[in-house]
């Protein structure tokens, strides 16, 4: 994509919402004691949530949400255009997260169910994440996202470096952090196969893993399914446990290896 | 020096009063982990044999560490930071005492490593030998670990009433006079020290087919082996065994810029070999992209790299990677497969 933005620029960054539930772009807000410094860098250009001034100048384009309408793609390839680097935040933006569980159903029994018999006056799509729509610079991962990751992702963007994001699985950070496995507690866990990151925040807090960050990059998909296979979930409870947060690609022609291989 | 018996009350007593004055650290047992912590007193203190989730090396090279600070603003400033502060390390196992020698001459001797160095300074290791073995995991009689030579401060030995103290520095030798209550040890003493480490030959049965010192011809000559292409299969490459284990000191150095893009810190975290990106280079190639090349490269270091590079074992049989391996990989059952298969069985076609 563009070239990483120049430090000695101010970037004007625009937080963007389609279907979710805002909650990774109050995440933003609640990045309190860094606020004052992350303004004397960026400024915001549009950011709905938090102020009502809107602009369509912007540098770095935010996007919160799954893409669940034909006018949500039309908006994204204009959000292309005019930004030069593209951010997703959270699991709606990308794998999908929840709304992603719309797949599993027939849509149009999904738009009945929601609009009643004025279901045509508000067409929709299978929910996809930003990415089977435009091209994407960098992801924040999470459900919601985490206000440190968030300011070290943006950090690292302005001064042209890689994103820090893991590209190793959850169970990483859970060892670091001495937990008793979820296995060990007598529940399945995503963590040998989702994104690290988190800090295994999940299974530290006496939960476990249900990949809202998305795949590793380098799954063992075939031992993972077989070791769930082993602790008693059946082939359906396994898809579940997948299209939970990651229904697209789950869903999506060749599943997840083909998103793997990819 | 002479050793000295101190009954397990003034042992408690004194570790009460140390725990008081300084950091102390020790296993404490939550649910079915056992964890090295900080303690306020003594009676937190496990007497489980279950090896720690970490090993105490995480007081010596921390999961992740700060090394320097720097700023750019006036000109380039660099501040190195060095740990040095006191820790008193209680209740260590002498497997894990291996392993801290081992990381001694690798980053002391070998890499001179300051952090490292600053670190291992600061700390006094008051170690306990295993009398039982922790369950069915360890394989420390071996790989010859269940005896402690040396790299210890202290090293207690239950007598059942109370502990024989061995002195291994002179560092350990203030301590003890510290602790007024200890005797001199008598050759009673010594005669029921000989007695419990006699005791412990049947229980320590050797569990692999072959000593230590034959791991690296063995490896050597299984490089093709089949095995690794089974393990390979299975392998999450969730660096669950590396993390957990006391020999592994491999990390990855990183910086983090501060928000206002003048300065920032450089870190160092552990890293692991069983990781994709771990072999990658600059141009995105990775020199063990193959999970049963990741595979063999842990054992071969395990048991036969580090062995070969260093004279120490780089396995010391605490069996942590067997316990936390969710799929069942176990360095027991992968060597005595390796010996009791014929090669030229085991060899690709």
């Amino acid at each position: 994509m563009n070239g990483p933005i120049s430090v000695l620029k101010r970037p004007r960054l625009a937080v963007f919402e389609l279907a979710s539930c805002a909650g990774c772009q109050l995440q933003i807000l609640n990045c309190e004691d860094e606020l004052i410094d992350l303004l004397r860098l960026v400024e915001f250009a549009y950011f709905k949530e938090a102020m009502s001034e809107t602009s369509d100048d912007y540098d770095v384009a935010l996007i919160e949400g799954a893409v669940t309408r034909p006018a949500d793609e039309e908006k994204l390839r204009v959000i292309r255009e005019r930004a030069s680097l593209v951010v997703t935040l959270g699991s709606c933006a990308f794998p999908v997260g929840i709304p992603g569980l719309k797949n599993t159903h027939d849509l149009a029994e999904v738009e009945k169910l929601v609009y009643g018999d004025h279901a045509e006056l508000f067409p929709s799509t299978q929910a996809k994440p930003v990415d089977a729509v435009i091209p994407v610079d960098a992801h924040i991962l999470g459900c919601p996202i985490h206000k440190d990751e968030f300011v070290r992702i943006v950090t690292a963007l302005l001064i042209g470096k890689r994103p820090p994001v893991p590209t190793y699985p959850v169970c990483v950070e859970c060892r670091l952090k001495e937990n008793v496995c979820a296995y060990d507690r007598g529940l399945v866990c995503l963590g040998p196969v989702t994104r690290a990151g988190c800090g295994a925040i999940c299974p530290s807090y006496g939960s476990r893993c249900f990949g809202c960050r998305g795949l590793a990059d380098d799954p063992n998909l075939p031992s993972a399914e077989a070791l769930l296979e082993e602790k008693g979930r059946s082939p359906e409870d396994i898809r579940a446990e997948y299209v939970l947060y990651n229904g697209y690609y789950t869903l999506a022609e060749g599943g997840l290896k083909a998103k793997v291989a990819k | 020096m002479i050793d000295r018996v101190v009954t397990k009350a003034d042992l408690l007593d004194f570790l009460d009063r140390l725990a008081a004055e300084r950091k102390v650290v020790a296993p404490v047992a939550e649910g079915p982990l056992v964890r090295f912590k900080d303690i306020g007193r003594a009676a937190e203190i496990s007497d489980r044999y279950l090896p720690t989730a970490l090993p105490p090396s995480k007081y010596l090279l921390p999961p992740k560490e700060l090394l320097l600070r720097f700023r750019t603003d006036d000109g380039v400033a660099i501040e190195p930071l060095f740990d040095t502060g006191e820790i008193v390390a209680f209740g260590v196992r002498p497997c894990d005492l291996h392993a801290l020698a081992l990381l001694d001459a690798i980053f002391i001797d070998d890499k001179h490593d300051g952090h490292y160095l600053s670190r291992r300074e600061h700390i006094t290791l008051i170690g306990v030998e295993c009398l039982e073995p922790c369950d069915e995991h360890c394989f420390c009689a071996s790989m010859e670990t269940l005896d402690v030579p040396s790299g210890y401060d202290l090293l207690l030995t239950d007598l059942g009433d109370a502990y024989y103290v061995q002195i291994g520095s002179s560092l350990g030798k203030t301590l003890v006079e510290s602790l007024g209550a200890a005797r001199d040890a008598v050759y009673e003493d010594r005669t029921r020290l000989r007695k419990a480490h006699d005791s412990r030959h049947a229980a320590f049965t050797r569990r692999l087919d072959v000593t230590y010192d034959q791991l690296p011809a063995l490896l050597a000559e299984s490089s093709d082996s089949l095995l690794w292409d089974v393990l390979g299969e299975k392998c999450l490459s969730c660096g669950a065994c590396t993390n957990v284990c006391p020999t592994c000191y491999c990390f990855d150095v990183r910086d983090e810029v501060d928000l206002d893009l003048e300065g920032g810190r450089r870190y160092r975290a552990w890293d692991s070999c069983q990781l994709e990106e771990f072999a990658m280079v600059g141009t995105g190639e990775s020199f063990r992209q193959p999970r049963s090349m990741r595979v063999k490269h842990r054992f071969n270091r395990k048991g036969r790299y580090i062995l070969e590079r260093y004279g120490r074992q780089g396995c010391v049989g605490c069996g942590r990677c067997a316990r936390n391996c969710l799929v069942g990989i176990n360095p027991i059952e992968v060597f005595n497969q390796l010996k009791g298969q014929p090669v030229e069985r085991t060899v690709r076609t």
